[in-house]
């Protein structure tokens, strides 16, 4: 009898701090996940582990939650537009609640668009400067929060802002229907930011 | 007519705001700045270059391609331009200012004709140690000279901060023990392009080959 009470018990407590794992809150958001996947993206072309147009022509990346693989915790896919040669490519890094990458897997399926021929800083940087708003912004202004927290994609575009060329960092939210658009100059400087219905 | 042409010239020169730019002369800082005597003769470029040039000037006035400071005879080459920058219009540094205690030590150093060797026998300090590949001398050569001035609380790269356990615990992994190769603190001083640190477009100079091997071989022995 006492043996059976001590395995329930036993069985109770496991389950129960399993629960308390899955549930238990990140040590970072979602926007640092997706900081963190820049450098990360730098950090494997400098290592020549992937493709280095990963660095020069990413154009998108997708923070999701993984749900029942702990440690893993978020997975953030880059999207390149032109690979050195072939198909573009796609990358899912994998990292637990407090940002530690555990590992990275290259995938086809990239989504194949136009180089927009970065001439000023990577596109890796450009999307890490507009990263860097929301990061700097998100605690202290709600506007910008949901996109600190609920990051859900983030994609690089060139566009024209008051004559000149710059870099666009759109991101959205799962909290909203909003996008926060981030203008970064070539040269990875801020400029402005907006947000828009 | 007059009067309008003394209005428009009232209402143009109201606008102009003048300030007097006040340049200390010699004088004034000789009051200031003067040690006295039993001080003075004890200076020598050793103790200067150990208390101001390398933990103030040579970060960014190093092999970045400008003025260089880090030898004898490139400092007396600047000493005028030293001595203007840093006194008269105090443009240098441009971060971390000298404080008195340094700036009366430069002062001084250059008023005696900044002389390679001290005047009282005995009283130069030891060289510098040779740098370690252990943290505590990669900090006190590496980090607090050149890298502290952003990568500390409430300065611009506050989001990575350079004490041992940091380095060990971020998410960017700068330093994973045993595997300096894929450490982010060593890629980060040994790469040549753009995303260099010390950062070239900042005018900081890359660290030295010896600086760079120090924190290789730190890593490399498990970076107690």
């Amino acid at each position: 009898m006492k043996s059976k009470l001590l395995a329930l018990a036993i069985g109770i407590l496991a389950a129960s701090q399993m629960t308390f794992a899955q549930e238990a809150a990140p040590g970072i958001v979602k926007a640092k996940a997706a900081e963190l996947t820049a450098h990360r993206v730098d950090r494997l072309v400098s290592l020549n582990k992937i493709d280095s147009s990963f660095l020069t022509k990413a154009a998108k990346m997708e923070v999701t939650v993984v749900q029942n693989q702990a440690p893993a915790y978020y997975k953030v896919r880059v999207s390149q537009t032109q690979p050195a040669s072939g198909e573009a490519l796609q990358m899912d890094v994998v990292y637990d609640g407090n940002g530690k990458p555990l590992s990275y897997t290259v995938l086809p399926g990239g989504s194949a668009g136009p180089d927009e021929g970065w001439t000023g800083v990577d596109a890796i940087t450009l999307m890490e400067n507009g990263l860097h708003y929301v990061l700097e912004n998100g605690e202290k202004d709600a506007n910008v929060r949901p996109f600190y927290t609920a990051l859900t994609t983030i994609t690089l575009t060139k566009g024209q802002l008051n004559g000149k060329t710059i870099a666009r960092t759109q991101m959205k939210s799962s909290e909203n229907a909003l996008t926060l658009n981030v203008y970064v100059n070539l040269d990875g400087s801020f400029v402005s930011s907006e947000i828009i219905k | 007519m007059k009067l309008s042409l003394f209005v428009i010239f009232f209402l143009l020169f109201s606008g102009c705001r003048y300030s007097r730019v006040t340049i200390p002369n010699n004088l004034d800082l000789n009051e200031q700045m003067s040690l006295p005597a039993e001080e003075k003769v004890k200076l020598s470029f050793n103790l200067l270059n150990q208390s101001v040039f390398i933990p103030k000037c040579v970060s960014c006035h190093g092999t970045s391609g400008g003025v260089n400071l880090e030898s004898y005879p490139e400092i007396i080459k600047n000493l005028r331009d030293i001595k203007s920058s840093v006194f008269m219009v105090q443009t240098m540094p441009k971060k971390d200012l000298l404080s008195d205690d340094q700036k009366r030590l430069l002062w001084n150093w250059i008023e005696i004709g900044a002389p390679l060797n001290a005047q009282k026998p005995g009283s130069e300090p030891p060289p510098p140690e040779p740098i370690q590949a252990t943290y505590e001398s990669i900090n006190k050569n590496i980090f607090i000279p050149k890298c502290v001035t952003c990568h500390s609380a409430g300065n611009s790269a506050w989001q990575v901060l350079l004490s041992r356990q940091e380095l060990l615990d971020s998410p960017l992994e700068l330093a994973l023990p045993g595997n300096p190769d894929e450490s982010g603190l060593v890629i980060a001083v040994e790469r040549t392009d753009k995303k260099r640190m010390p950062p070239e477009k900042d005018g900081y100079s890359a660290l030295k080959d010896d600086e760079k091997a120090a924190i290789r071989a730190w890593i490399e022995a498990g970076a107690q």
